[in-house]
């Protein structure tokens, strides 16, 4: 299969004043592979979010990107907003963690599905348009359709405005859907709800997917492939479906600690300490400090991304 | 006896439409009874509107509401000061719960120069005392809330409420705004709170949290109890739909 996206060595760094420089994303190579569905997981800090949002190119001012980033070929960085038209929505679709804040709220929900296909496809009838939306609005699980369709964001739950933000990413049929933290602020129930629409959305449309999210279980739920970052960087990408299948310190531990409803009264599992200060990296292991494996090796020296793992003693 | 008793709470919310005349009325907190024993940890799980923080708010006396609220056999009466001392609240939001104002010492410091009227180096003794019990170091004590990170955030709340020295903690989603190797962090300090012997209200949507640290649980949907139990039992064998559904609907 070919590559869909193809990263490779790419930094972001955000100027935070006029000598500080956070360096937000590192060195990253990847290769994304046509209908693939991959999760990339990471704490907050981990650079996550900064990946996801410079895939599209959508980062804000402040953030110096290098490096190249192709979907289907075509150069990401550096291309004008008019130029990236024909990727964001068309060739890759994005929803964000919190729909009430995606949406606009003095449209209606109309309007701002049809905006979005107007955008990309000038010529369009009102038939033809109102068909479009009404067909996106059934396929992303809205039941009263003819209510939400003339409804403003407002009125809205939170599951039906992610559902809204769903249909708006795919309403100019994009082959990649990325998906930013889609659930963290919705109830559990409807939780699981959004990532079986997105599953189920992902083989119906053949979609390449890219979860992006901190929780560990929902990523191996979704995802083949599993990609762990910290401290900006890679630190494992494999296929992960259990605790067995991790190999790197951080992902074993990182299973561990994610509460679980198996878990006995006073069964805690801890990492110690918090992520390093993305302002002042040492060179050493950036995980040195909270890992239960580490050894004089990983103190003096950072490990390289070897064989999808960034480690000297994985396990 | 019950630490604190509560019967037959009922909480009315009247909705003020701008263009309209009539009121609309929402009943956040339906016929709620329930008791707690001292030590133990109590779990309400809902998902968002069931009114488990308007219950909590209620117990807190951030609310006023109708039916009877007893902590040790007492009618709550908040203009007491000693008992407003011994119920303390951890809020969900810790950036807006913090004044970005004061430094760290003086947040902690106030409530105790309040209270117990205590000051110099007594004081900070005191101060670094509750620190290090909430495991952060005195290198905090000069910074600003925002120059904490999110977990430290939310030792410093709970190290606020425990200058106190509080009887019953109401938590409020303590952990839902951390990063998982945070939450683990925190859930482990709640639990080890309560190994020394504090009550503690623990709010959230997440059954996953709470398993690790509750004796019993209440799932609430839309104001109104729809089951109650040991967590052992509850998780094991779930009575009502309601709770089925929330634990089909845990992912891992």
């Amino acid at each position: 299969m070919q590559n869909i996206i193809e990263v490779k060595k790419l930094n972001v760094s955000y100027k935070i004043s006029k000598t500080e420089y956070v360096y937000a994303v590192k060195n990253i190579d990847l290769n994304i592979k046509k209908g693939e569905s991959v999760a990339i997981v990471g704490e907050s800090g981990s650079g996550k979010s900064t990946f996801a949002n410079s895939l599209l190119n959508l980062l804000p001012a402040n953030a110096n990107i290098n490096g190249s980033i192709k979907i289907q070929n075509q150069e990401i960085i550096n291309k004008s907003n008019k130029d990236l038209m024909n990727i964001r929505g068309k060739v890759a679709g994005i929803i964000f963690q919190e729909p009430g804040a995606s949406l606009n709220p003095v449209f209606t929900v109309k309007e701002q599905i049809e905006e979005t296909i107007k955008a990309h496809n000038k010529d369009i009838n009102k038939e033809e348009l109102k068909k479009q939306v009404i067909y996106l609005l059934k396929e992303t699980g809205i039941n009263d359709v003819e209510r939400i369709y003339n409804s403003y964001p407002h009125q809205l739950s939170g599951g039906q405005q992610q559902r809204i933000m769903i249909a708006i990413a795919l309403s100019c049929n994009p082959s990649i859907l990325i998906a930013d933290e889609p659930t963290t602020a919705l109830d559990v129930t409807v939780q699981l709800q959004i990532i079986n629409l997105l599953k189920k959305l992902k083989k119906s449309r053949n979609l390449t997917l890219i979860l992006i999210t901190h929780d560990l279980h929902l990523a191996t739920f979704v995802a083949d492939r599993v990609i762990v970052m910290y401290a900006g960087e890679i630190v494992e990408d494999n296929k992960i479906k259990s605790i067995k299948d991790s190999h790197h310190p951080y992902t074993y531990q990182l299973f561990k600690v994610v509460p679980d409803i198996n878990k006995e009264k006073g069964d805690f599992v801890l990492i110690k300490g918090e992520p390093p200060d993305l302002k002042i990296l040492k060179n050493q292991c950036y995980f040195y400090e909270r890992c239960f494996k580490a050894k004089e090796k990983c103190k003096n020296q950072h490990p390289d991304l070897i064989k999808n793992i960034r480690c000297f003693y994985p396990l | 006896m019950a630490l604190l008793l509560v019967k037959n709470l009922k909480k009315i919310f009247k909705v003020e439409r701008l263009f309209k005349e009539t009121k609309d009325f929402v009943v956040a907190v339906d016929d709620v009874s329930f008791y707690l024993e001292k030590g133990r940890v109590l779990a309400v799980v809902g998902e968002s509107g069931s009114g488990k923080t308007t219950l909590a708010r209620c117990i807190a006396g951030l609310e006023d509401y109708e039916g009877e609220i007893l902590y040790k056999g007492k009618k709550l009466e908040f203009k007491d000061k000693n008992i407003r001392r011994q119920i303390q609240y951890v809020f969900q939001d810790t950036y807006n719960s913090l004044n970005p104002r004061m430094k760290i010492k003086d947040i902690l410091a106030e409530p105790l120069y309040f209270h117990f009227k205590m000051q110099s180096e007594k004081l900070n003794e005191k101060v670094i005392k509750y620190l290090e019990d909430v495991g952060l170091k005195e290198d905090v004590l000069n910074k600003y809330s925002y120059e904490l990170s999110g977990g430290q955030r939310q030792r410093i709340v709970i190290a606020r409420a425990l200058t106190m020295e509080p009887e019953l903690i109401i938590a409020d989603e303590p952990v839902s705004s951390l990063d998982v190797s945070i939450q683990a962090q925190i859930l482990k300090l709640f639990y080890d709170l309560n190994k020394k012997g504090l009550t503690i209200i623990f709010i959230t949507h997440d059954l996953r949290t709470v398993k690790s640290i509750a004796d019993e649980i209440i799932i609430m949907r839309q104001g109104k109890i729809v089951e109650r139990g040991k967590v052992c039992e509850i998780y094991k064998k779930p009575e009502n739909d309601y709770t089925k559904k929330l634990l089909e609907a845990v992912i891992g």
